[in-house]
């Protein structure tokens, strides 16, 4: 049982105490740690014992105090109740199809064409080959630490007969048996023409604190399209630190839109990588974030390639205590001539207790380029405030409204009805209730 | 009008001249050397030698043990073999027997160093409007016009010589603004500064004149660390001036200055820096690394510090001009344009940090890259707690020169209070192709046209220098970027 | 008669594999104005950037001389200082370079390359007062950036401010007319027709009959699918108008 672990490692450090459970891991594994998992994992926990956990001295979590979060003593997650799952599984059944992964393994799923990465692992699936090589170990210390605990995940392959259902990835952290964390490691591969829809959504059960570490891989072939989307509003007790890392072939397109309106510690860094010419890559976030939430957007745009575009456009709106972060990174690699960027990150604070800290930048080894990022931080527009209550709105109404306003310039960008209602639903709802107290 | 007339005459002589470093010069003139290294011993030598005081002393070895327990930072975007702190002579001086009692006691051939390099230290000979401080290698060896500004209360000299004369005011300010333990290379100039200029502006008093202090350094194997405090007391106004060149020499030298400025209630203080430190040759071999630690506190109500630089010299530069916004509706402004060519590298931007109430800030960069070179922009904006109706606006644009160069754009946005109002808009782009044909079917070649072009996108900042220092700086641009189109 | 101040001989050029031109002749005589006319896509413009050098473009045959040398392997400022400018069709706008700044670094290089002393800023003050006199062009252009937030008809009489201060030999009109309204035609024209002289020649670029009611053409050429292939009076512009581009086109079909 995990409890001895649990009992006996509450005065180690959060590396040493990822090292011991890294050591049951493998135990667990009872002799089935072989061929490609098994090798990635090694590399995984060395690469971590290189880096170590980052701390706010290392850039690029200068504002995110991971070490604050760990000291609520994640257990790596064993046990798997697969019962909790069919409650869950109807909320989001009207938004396509539902695979449900619990504290990071892959609940039998039905649905065609849906593999569990633990059982295509071990016949060294054509479909893996992928695994490993867009989001890497090396120098990434989230990654590797997922990889140290590779373990299980969704792997699809999506090409132009597939259906078209919305992959709903549905992930249920279990805390009836305290604190936990998962790691998830998913792989999805649209084939050249195909289209793809992959929808991410977390819930905590039990009133424990649950951690996600998920990582993504996915690969865009030429001429495909794929659309992620990531839903969080989970409750205070949910944190989750996302790696979605996306590479484009030629005049492949992706949309992402990243909707953060509930949990606790949410860390996403996407990354799209534009690796053939004329692809094209657009990132959407949102951010309304309360009490002591923090969401930090760490995202990567690499246009490696020449003719290539992106677009990017990030929001937040900060009350209570809460922290937002967002750190946009647009590389433009030397020779990704013709490239054209875009990047926008606006910001409201509401609280004088609520902090924004923006990072937009600016890496570019190619002069035939446009690239642009504008960044704002402000309160909401007075003219338009005073219109509304000139036309009998009162100031709560008139804020909420512009407020609803300001947000569903992102949630416009979900395609899909049923998600996009279920969100600002959800929106009017915090806004709301706002006005209310 | 006359002004924009005059921009085409500089740019006209340009055109003619071949690209060359042309202030480096060596001179060859006896100075007085400290052997290489560091070590307290070499800290006593050189306050003794200045004749300090023993609180200065005290100082400098406080600086000294902080900077020994501190290690040299390197988030900067810039690449350099390391430095061998031990190799360096940290005290270098022109041999005289005694501090010159007037112009007329300063060594002819120093004054012929400073006139080489354009800057009569004879004060009938001087522009009108500007009194100069002339610092070589380590040494304050000039300052004119100081009898006249004087007889206003303006005391414009020398460090060294503020610390014997004014030891009160030094006293209260020095490392007020940059404690010596803010950074390393700050420790290091805390520790071994060996002069600069000291100004201080009465209440009430607006200086006529330009302030200027021009650096040079001359001698080999040395490196250059000075200091300038300037004080602007309620209700003041100053413009300074900084000028700075040095020959040209195979090895790298170092230049780890400090600034510190302090504007009280309603007083405002103009810093403007033409920086041109030899910039190393096309392959990269040589030149000056520039670590400089410059900042500026609005202290008092309604008080304003200003920062213009055109930075187109130095090897590596790391530099960040900053304004403390303490007092309520102070302003502080950063114009900057950073010029590299070749395998010149640049990290340079500014700290906006808004503490009082209403304060504002603005920052308007333009980086242009050419040749194998990086520039950075790297800038933070702070909006505190109790900073109420802050606002800030930030500009920041890059133009690449080449295919074979890189431009960088890292702004730190931190708010932390919900009545700011932050905008920053960063762009990258090159010099339009159409824009080069229309200037050429007009006659103009493409070298001049990208020389007018430039001075067109740097144009917001050139503006906010002094006269002559803006015809300077557009020739500076344009010399800096020759050879870089073709 | 004069010696031609352009010749153009069997021009052909293509913008990667489209060839455009294909095989244009024409020439024109100091103090003459030509129009070139033609609908869309028959190579107008073309043969605007060709001549003055525009790197786009590939010329693969035929020949042009102006006032006798070889034009075609001079470089766009040589071109320029030889005495032949182009108003743009879409002007550039240069940020932060005032109009003055940049007609005096370009009057300049004008001057050098005919031997002469570069202007003072007085004289050159007083030369830019009286050229926009000349061609009715408010003072305060001078110091705005060169295009920058003007309005298309500004942008126009800006391109023909440039030309009075920079007197060429052949002034190329790129659909100098297109985008504006019939004031500022009327006052672009006026400008044009102030600067005609017996040295000056004008090859004017329209896809209207109008403009030509303005300024007078000694000749009009019709350029089609890159072929100048009927040739007139000013009368042949407005036959053209009555009977549109596609009684040109029966004819190029029947000569072709």
């Amino acid at each position: 049982m995990m409890t001895t672990l649990e009992q006996t490692s509450s005065n180690l450090s959060p590396l040493e105490r990822i090292y011991a459970e890294h050591r049951y891991f493998i135990e667990s594994l009872n002799g089935h740690n072989q061929g490609k998992l098994s090798h990635l994992r090694l590399r995984g926990i060395e690469e971590l014992q290189r880096l170590g956990i980052p701390t706010v001295r290392h850039e690029e979590w200068k504002y995110t105090n991971l070490y604050s979060l760990l000291a609520k003593q994640f257990a790596h997650a064993r046990w798997v109740d697969e019962s909790v799952a069919s409650h869950i599984v109807s909320q989001f059944s009207q938004w396509g199809t539902v695979v449900p992964v619990v504290n990071g393994r892959l609940v039998a799923s039905t649905a065609p064409g849906i593999f569990s990465l633990k059982e295509v692992a071990s016949s060294d699936n054509q479909l893996v080959q992928r695994l490993g090589t867009i989001a890497v170990s090396e120098g990434n210390a989230i990654v590797a630490w997922n990889t140290a605990f590779l373990e299980d995940g969704v792997v699809v392959r999506i090409d132009q007969h597939s259906p078209k259902d919305p992959i709903i990835i549905t992930s249920v952290l279990d805390t009836r048996q305290g604190n936990v964390m998962a790691h998830e490691r998913h792989l999805v591969e649209v084939a050249p023409g195909g289209s793809a829809t992959v929808v991410f959504v977390q819930r905590t059960v039990g009133d424990g604190e649950a951690l996600l570490n998920q990582v993504l891989e996915c690969w865009v072939g030429e001429n495909a399209q794929m659309l992620i989307l990531i839903v969080q509003d989970g409750t205070a007790n949910s944190h989750a630190i996302t790696t979605h890392e996306i590479e484009l072939a030629s005049n492949a397109r992706l949309q992402m839109v990243t909707v953060s309106i509930g949990g606790g510690f949410i860390r996403n860094m996407p990354a799209a990588r534009l690796v053939g010419e004329g692809a094209h890559a657009e990132l959407y976030g949102l951010t309304i974030a309360d009490g002591t939430m923090l969401v930090d957007h760490h995202t990567v745009v690499d246009h490696r390639v020449p003719s290539c575009t992106s677009n990017e456009l990030y929001k937040a709106i900060l009350d209570g205590r809460s922290m937002g972060v967002f750190n946009g990174k647009i590389f433009v690699r030397p020779n990704a001539q013709r490239t054209n960027a875009y990047q926008a990150n606006r910001s409201i604070v509401r609280s004088p207790r609520a902090t924004i800290n923006a990072k937009p930048q600016l890496e570019i080894f190619a002069n035939d380029v446009r690239c642009t990022h504008g960044c704002t931080v402000g309160r909401l527009d007075k003219e338009a405030m005073f219109y509304l209550r000139s036309r009998g709105l009162s100031p709560a109404e008139a804020e909420a409204l512009l407020l609803t306003a300001f947000a569903e310039e992102i949630t416009a960008q979900i395609p899909i009805e049923s998600i996009r209602a279920h969100v600002n639903a959800t929106i009017e709802h915090l806004f709301h209730a706002d006005e209310l107290a | 009008m006359s002004e924009q007339i005059e921009q085409v005459d500089v740019l006209e002589q340009l055109t003619s001249e071949d690209y060359q470093y042309k202030y480096g010069f060596e001179s060859a003139i006896e100075e007085e050397i400290v052997p290489p290294g560091l070590n307290e011993n070499i800290i006593r030598l050189i306050s003794e030698k200045k004749g300090e005081p023993e609180w200065m002393l005290q100082w400098r070895l406080q600086a000294f043990r902080y900077w020994q327990q501190m290690k040299e930072p390197h988030w900067a975007n810039v690449h350099y073999p390391p430095i061998d702190y031990q190799a360096i002579s940290y005290y270098a001086a022109p041999k005289r027997s005694k501090q010159p009692r007037s112009m007329d006691e300063v060594d002819p051939e120093l004054r012929r160093i400073f006139e080489k390099l354009g800057i009569p230290l004879h004060e009938q000979e001087m522009l009108a409007g500007v009194a100069v401080d002339a610092v070589l290698d380590s040494v304050s060896v000039a300052t004119t016009f100081r009898e006249k500004l004087k007889s206003m209360g303006i005391i414009f000299c020398s460090m060294s010589e503020a610390i014997r004369e004014y030891p009160d005011l030094v006293r209260k300010y020095l490392g007020t603004v940059v404690p010596p333990n803010d950074n390393f290379f700050a420790a290091l100039n805390s520790a071994v500064f060996s002069d600069g200029s000291f100004c201080y502006v009465p209440p009430g008093v607006r200086c006529p004149i330009e302030l200027s202090t021009y650096f040079r350094i001359n001698a080999r194997n040395t490196g250059q660390f000075e200091r300038t405090l300037i004080i602007a007391d309620e209700g003041s106004y100053v413009s300074y001036l900084e000028g700075c060149t040095a020959p040209m020499r195979d090895e790298n030298q170092l230049h780890a200055a400090v600034v510190e400025l302090i504007a009280l209630k309603d007083a405002e203080i103009k810093y403007s820096t033409v920086q041109n430190w030899y910039p190393g040759d096309k392959e990269g071999k040589g030149g000056i690394y520039n670590f400089v630690t410059k900042r500026g506190i609005c202290l008092g109500e309604n008080s304003k510090i200003s920062w213009t630089q055109v930075e187109t010299g130095s090897a590596i530069t790391w530099k960040y001009p900053s304004v403390i916004l303490k007092g309520d509706n102070s302003v502080g402004e950063f114009y900057s344009v950073a010029v590299t060519n070749h395998r010149q590298q640049a990290d340079t931007g500014t700290k906006m940090i808004h503490i009082g109430r209403h304060t504002r800030s603005r920052i308007v960069s333009k980086g242009i890259s050419a040749g194998y070179s990086n520039n950075s922009y790297r800038g933070l904006v702070r909006i505190n707690p109790q900073a109420e109706n802050a606002r800030n606006f930030s500009q920041c644009d890059s133009l690449l020169i080449g295919d074979k160069c890189g431009a960088h754009t890292f702004p730190y946005i931190e708010v932390n209070n919900p009545t700011a109002i932050v905008e920053h808009e960063a762009t990258t782009s090159k010099i339009g192709e159409d824009i080069l044909f229309y200037c050429n079917q007009r006659g103009i070649d493409t070298e001049t046209a990208v020389a007018l072009i430039i001075n067109g996108y740097a144009r917001e900042v050139l503006s906010k220098l002094p006269m002559e220092f803006a015809v300077e700086a557009q020739k500076l641009l344009a010399i800096s970027l020759e050879g870089s189109v073709g | 008669m004069k010696a031609p101040i352009l010749e153009i001989r069997n021009l052909h050029a293509r913008v990667g594999d489209n060839e455009i031109l294909r095989g244009v002749d024409l020439v024109v005589y100091p103090g003459e104005v030509h129009a070139i006319m033609g609908p869309n896509g028959s190579g107008k413009s073309t043969l605007a950037a060709v001549l003055a050098g525009r790197e786009d473009y590939e010329v693969t045959d035929g020949e042009v001389l102006f006032d006798g040398k070889n034009l075609l392997e001079l470089d766009p400022e040589e071109r320029a200082r030889e005495g032949l400018f182009l108003a743009f069709q879409y002007p550039v706008e240069i940020p932060g370079v005032s109009t003055a700044t940049f007609l005096k670094t370009a009057l300049n290089e004008l001057r050098k390359h005919r031997g002469l002393q570069p202007l003072d800023a007085m004289e050159f003050m007083n030369l830019m007062q009286q050229r926009a006199a000349l061609v009715k062009i408010d003072p305060a252009f001078f110091t705005r950036s060169v295009n920058e937030g003007f309005s298309g008809g500004e942008k126009k009489r800006n391109e023909i401010f440039q030309l009075a201060m920079l007197e060429p030999r052949l002034a190329i009109l790129d659909e100098t007319d297109s985008g504006l309204d019939i004031d500022a035609l009327r006052i672009v024209a006026d400008g044009v027709n102030a600067l005609r002289s017996p040295d000056r020649s004008f090859l004017v670029i329209t896809h209207y009959q109008r403009l030509l009611n303005y300024i007078v053409p000694d000749v009009v050429h019709v350029l089609y699918r890159g072929r100048i292939i009927k040739s007139g009076t000013k009368d042949l512009a407005l036959e053209l108008e009555a009977k549109g581009y596609d009684w040109v086109k029966e004819f190029a079909e029947v000569t072709a």
